[in-house]
This record gives C-alpha cells, structure tokens and sequence, in this order.
C-alpha cells in the first residue's frame, strides 16, 4: 500500500513536470520569436516589402551588398506579395511589432502617419541624406512638417500597347498626342472584329480614373485632403463611358475580367502577354515584366483625352516609399539601411526600376548606361509626361483614403454586372467615401 | 453539497485528472476565453489597430443597424446556409446509406468520400474551384460539347454564390461518417420485423431508419449550421479576398475580418464578431427548442 501511493505519487509529480515543461517550451519558443535586437554583436534590423519573386530576388542580393558596407548590421527579410501586405502589417502593428524599415505607399501609408507608427525621418537627416531627392517627390510623404517616407522611385500610369496586335487587326495604332475616350472606344472595337483578338483589357483598377478626372478638372481630394475633390456628374460620366467600351464589345467580358482580377494574376498573365489583346492599363515600371512573358516589344501610351483636356490629367508620382517604424530601437541602423535604399548606385544596379525610376539624379545617371530598351521606353514615357507639365496629385485623405480603391472597385464592378446605372454608382461612391472621413 | 465523499485513493485520482485537463484549462482561458473578452471590449471602442482604442459605449452596435453590406452579408450568408445545409445533409445521408449495404471496400469509398471534407475549406480546393468554375473551366467546356456558352460562373454575380454551394456540399464527408455509424447502430430485427409486415424499402426508410436516426441529423444539423455560418476560407480564396463580384461573396466572416484588418475598424468588427455569436447561439437554440418535436430518442426521453 505504502510502496504503490509512493509509486501513484511519482507519476503524479512526473505529470505535473511534463506540464511545466511544454509550458517551458511554449515560453522559450516565444522568446525564440524575438528576432530584432543583437546577434553576435551585429545590430539586427527587420526590413518588409511586398513584391514579385523577381523583386524577392533583387532585394536580397541589395541587401548582401548593404551588409558587406554595414558589416555591423544584419538585415532580415521579409517579404510577401501584395494582396495581404497591409492586413498582415496592421496585425504586426497592433502587436507593437512592426518591422523596423518598411515599403509603403498612398494611400494606405497615411493611416500609418496619421496614428504616429511611423518616424519622422527627419530626425535621422544625419545619417539619412535626402539633398540629392527633389523636394516634389517627397511632397506626399511630408505631413505637418515632418517627412516620413523617402520615394523609391518615379513611376505613372499609362497604357501598354503592341504594335504586332494592331498589325495583325489591320488597325493603324492611335496617336496619343490627340485621341479621346471616344476613339479608345473605337480603336478597341476595330481590333476585336479580328477573331481572338480584343482591342482592350477591362479596366477594373481606378488606373485611368485619376487622369480622367484631372482632365475634367477635379481630383480625387481637395488640395489640403480634406475634403472630396470631383463631383457626382464627372464620376458618373467615366462609369457612362466604362458601361460604352463594355457594349461595344472592344474588350473582354466582364466575367473573363473579374475572375483575371481574383486569381491574382499579374501582368504576365495579361491577354496583351498572350498576345490575345492589344491594349492594357500598366502602371508603366511593369513593362519590362510584360514584355518578358509576352516576348515581343510594348509601347507606352498616354491615356485619351489630353488634347483640349481642362487640365493635364497624366502625371508622375512615386509609387513606392521606404518608411520606418517609429518604435524601431536602432533608428540609426534603420536610417543607414534607408539611405542606401535611395542613394545607392549600387543598389540601383540591382533592382534598376523595378520600383520606379530612381528619384536621386546622381543614381539615375549612374544607372543609364545600363537600362535595357524597355527601361530607357519606360524613362521615355515619363519624360513625356512630365514635358505635359502636370499638377501633382493631391494628397489622399487619411481616413478615407485607404478606402476608396476598394469602394471603386466594388461598385465598378455593380456597374459593369448593370446593378447599378452610371449615375447611381456615382451618387453611391460620393456617400460611402464621406461615410469614411 | 450533496456529494458522497471520495475514498482517498478517488480524491487521490481526480486531482491527477485536474493536472492533466490543466493545459486545456490553459488553453482555453488563453486562446479562446481571453480573446472573446478581450473583443467584447473592443467593441465598445473605437479602435484602428494603430492607436489605443477609445470608449464609444455601444456606438458600433448602433452603425451595424444602418450598414447596407452588412445586411448584404447577412442575407448572402443565410441563402448559403439554407440551401447548403439541407443539400448537404440529403447527399451525406443518401451515401451513407449506399455505403450500409455492405458493399466490397467499404473502407476505401469511405476513406474517399471523407477526403473532400479534409480538404474543402482549403487553399487548394478554393483554387481548384476556380479552375473548375472558371469562364474557360471544366464546367464550361464540358457546356461547350452542347453548344452552350457559359457565363464565368464564379466571377458573374448571379451565380458566385451558387458556385460556393457546390462546394461546401461536396464537403459532405464528416456528416456521412456520423450518419454510417448511426445507420450501424440501429439492429437488423426491426428491419426483419419491418419486412414481416410487408413494408417495402420505402416504408423501412421512412418508419424504420429515419425515426432511429433522427438524434444524428439533428447532430449534424446544428454541427453544419454552426459551421456553414463561419464560412471563410472558400469565399476568401475563389473571390480573392474582396468577397465580390458585387458583394455576392461576401459571407458575414469575411466582411468581419475585412472591416477589422483591411479597414482597421477592428471595433466595428468585434461588435460584429458578437452579433454572430447571437445569431449563431439564437439559431442553435431554436433547433434545440424544435428538436423535441422531430428527434425520436429511443430511450423514451
């Protein structure tokens, strides 16, 4: 009796010890978790960005180069693609775990500044220099006086085009120094009377929708963003001429366009790279990444209705800015790493304009002897625009900013299923932005 | 308390079940208990995710009365569950019962039948679908051998949701297991007996297996109602994330986590979270109140 309790009493113990220990290991495994801070004396920074597997690629052969100049530092990656990058960097910031550099960019950046996640880097000018980057293109990226987000680069929306679908159409292609809405419309229509051809890819992202409504005169914000920058009948107007290209038949069915959209597939996939299209809204960086899955050469073009056009409606903006967190414990490291980002040539040899073209003269030049034809069309195309002399695009409200693309797209997409008219849609994108700010 | 008290050896042994159920204690208050707390918190807050959350009292639970999407969401969720529900059930049950006769390789159809439920609210299937549905998918090119031209049925709003139907019902497999060993349970005699009296197949279904079956369907059915409610990942994956064409995806759990982390009104989304637990917990009390009238227990009970 006295020898089993004692026997009962040890695999009791032993019970409550085998407890203890998963605990243990659930407690170690959380501290493991911990990454940023020192390893082997290096200071350990976080960097996040969202991109293509080329862009993965490119980014970590930057970053072998950034740390043979830093030997002290010690980079970790980490990277997604685009679809869940802001969910996952929301998650990671209501944790106060928030990578120390980060890619960012509008709108979804300005809810970042707004609630102070992130530094301001001018408390880094030190070490982080931005004398070579023109004072426009840090215009988004300085609220009430402090900076912070520095661009990765220039880029704009455009249209791709080629030139061997027009041909086989048997469609001159258009001059985009004087085409309206009208003759995208017609050109489209041309194009897809050739079996297996469509003139047009189904706009579904708002990529021609900034041009559209500068043309008219608006913009998506008031100057100071505080208020909604275009009015009801213009916004219905672009849906009455969306509803237009649909019937005429110029471009893939609405179905055939969602379900492109859904799946995620990127420009390599576009019916222009299976050479079934002759035309797709790009922002225009991607070309090179088009042109590589489709084999053949694209031209850029400006979107219609320039010539007449109240106002300039193309324009060139950063598409990408590097940031850093505001509770980062090495600012300095992650200033160091930033500087390098934008100020690199070496760095720019690398990645050339997979993020847009490089902000920083000096870098751009030290990168043009070795651009390849698509990336001197894609210098060539913004060095059009910007001979257009454009305004730049105001800045997006911070509240509702983030909002709108997925607004627009919901009820482009009620649009083009006809559950809403032109006008509807319109009256309805008004009311649920204003809901939002 | 009116408990007979333990001999020293039973006291001895329920304080080793209290250490060894510890960890799901654990578990439980950590994982499950404290976040649910935590929400119904954060429901009463206005909170973005980026700064500290501010008390509004029961404002997000007032917006929810004047929020179109999420009646949409609602009423895309509950078409969902009326029509998948049943559906499913029917399919389980019907091959179960095929299964039952006793057929060569029982195991293996069974361990093929199973196999969808493994694998239907995954990445992969949610995928497939869209391959399978898609405006050049199997569906449409087995349309195309009858002249037909189908519509891209996962990217048309009028039939997404359909489309998700289909593929929740095709998850039938769990409920089929549950309904073969309830069709195992119930003694051949009544069948013989049945069969004496000269009822045919259609009779024993209908007054011998359905009675003696009716306590698993009513299992299943708060099982699958409980479930098809929390639908996500299959709507997530075939619409890629936004629910749409149009909002015709948009099941109430994806609108919730789009709400909490796409728009950071994670407020909003907790009052939502808890208007499902009463929406869930409401619907699974009337089955339990219903359940008296149709659930035959062959205990007398």
């Amino acid at each position: 009796m006295n020898h089993s309790s004692r026997l009962s009493r040890r695999s009791r113990l032993r019970a409550v010890g085998l407890t203890c220990s998963v605990f243990a290991l659930a407690l170690t495994a959380g501290c493991a978790g911990d990454s940023s801070g020192s390893n082997g004396g290096k200071t350990v920074i976080r960097f996040n960005w969202w991109g293509s597997d080329s862009r993965h690629e490119m980014t970590k052969q930057m970053i072998a180069v950034f740390e043979k100049e830093h030997p002290n530092i010690d980079v970790q990656p980490e990277y997604s693609n685009w679809d869940d990058y802001w969910k996952k960097l929301s998650t990671s910031a209501a944790a106060s775990d928030m990578p120390d550099v980060l890619q960012i960019t509008d709108p979804f950046m300005y809810s970042y500044i707004d609630n102070g996640q992130l530094m301001d880097l001018k408390k880094v000018k030190d070490v982080l220099h931005t004398d070579k980057l023109p004072a426009n293109s840090m215009a988004m990226t300085t609220v009430k006086g402090g900076l912070y987000g520095v661009p990765a680069g220039d880029s704009a929306f455009g249209i791709a085009a080629d030139p061997a679908v027009f041909k086989k159409a048997g469609v001159p292609m258009p001059d985009d120094t004087k085409w309206s809405w009208d003759d995208y419309v017609k050109v489209s229509k041309a194009v897809s009377k050739t079996k297996g051809l469509v003139g047009t890819v189904m706009p579904l992202y708002p990529n021609d929708l900034g041009p559209w409504l500068r043309q008219h005169g608006e913009d998506y914000w008031t100057e100071d963003g505080s208020q909604i920058g275009f009015t009801e009948g213009t916004m219905a107007g672009y849906w009455e001429w969306v509803v237009k290209l649909r019937d005429s038949g110029g471009t893939t069915s609405a179905d055939a366009a969602v379900e492109a959209l859904s799946s995620g597939a990127g420009v390599e996939q576009s019916l222009v790279a299976q050479h079934k299209a002759a035309m797709t809204d790009v922002s225009v960086t991607q070309l090179g990444a088009l042109e590589g899955a489709s084999g053949r050469e694209a031209k850029l073009l400006l979107f219609p209705g320039e010539k007449g056009a109240s106002q300039v409606g193309a324009y060139t903006k950063p598409g990408i800015f590097f940031g850093a967190s505001a509770r980062t414990e090495h600012p300095k490291e992650a200033a160091e790493l930033l500087d390098f980002l934008v100020n690199s040539p070496e760095a720019a040899k690398i990645q050339k304009f997979d993020r847009g073209v490089p902000n920083n003269p000096d870098v751009l030049k030290a990168i043009t002897p070795e651009l390849s034809p698509a990336e001197k069309r894609i210098a060539d195309y913004l060095g059009r625009v910007n001979a257009l002399k454009p305004t730049a695009l105001h800045i997006p409200n911070a509240k509702a900013g983030p909002a709108v693309p997925e607004i627009f797209q919901r009820l482009n997409e009620d649009v083009l299923f006809n559950r809403l008219s032109p006008k509807a849609a319109a009256k309805k994108f008004i009311s649920e932005i204003k809901s939002q700010l | 308390m009116l408990r007979r008290p333990l001999s020293r050896a039973a006291r001895k042994e329920e304080r080793t079940a209290w250490v060894f159920l510890l960890p799901w204690f654990v578990g439980m208050a950590g994982v499950t208990l404290g976040p649910m707390i935590a929400s119904l918190y954060f429901s009463m807050t206005d909170y973005n995710l980026l700064s500290s959350p501010k008390w509004v009292g029961f404002e997000n639970y007032g917006k929810m009365l004047d929020d179109p999407r999420l009646r949409q969401s609602l009423s895309v969720t509950f078409i969902y569950v009326v029509l998948s529900v049943p559906l499913l059930l029917a399919v389980a049950l019907a091959l179960a019962m095929v299964l039952n006769r006793g057929i060569k390789g029982l195991a293996f159809y069974r361990s093929v039948y199973y196999l969808p439920s493994l694998l239907g609210a995954s990445v992969a299937v949610g995928i497939l679908w869209r391959q399978v549905f898609g405006t050049d998918g199997l569906v449409n090119k087995f349309l195309g051998l009858f002249g037909v031209d189908g519509p891209g049925w996962i990217s048309n709003p009028d039939t997404a949701l359909y489309s998700l139907v289909i593929l929740h019902v095709w998850t039938f497999g769990s409920s089929m297991v549950i309904f073969l060993a309830g069709l195992r349970q119930i003694p051949e005699q009544y069948y013989e007996a049945a069969a004496l009296d000269g009822a045919g197949r259609l009779h024993q279904f209908r007054h011998v297996t359905l009675p003696l079956l009716t306590p698993i369907i009513f299992f299943n059915l708060v099982l699958q109602v409980i479930s098809s409610f929390q639908s996500f990942t299959q709507a997530f994956v075939v619409s890629g994330g936004t629910g749409g064409p149009s909002d015709s995806t948009l099941f109430y759990s994806l609108y919730l986590y789009d709400e909490g982390f796409g728009r950071l009104h994670m407020g909003y989304a907790s009052a939502m979270a808890w208007l499902l637990v009463v929406i869930v917990g409401f619907l699974t009390a009337i089955n339990f109140y219903f359940s008296k009238r149709w659930v035959f227990y062959g205990d007398g009970k």
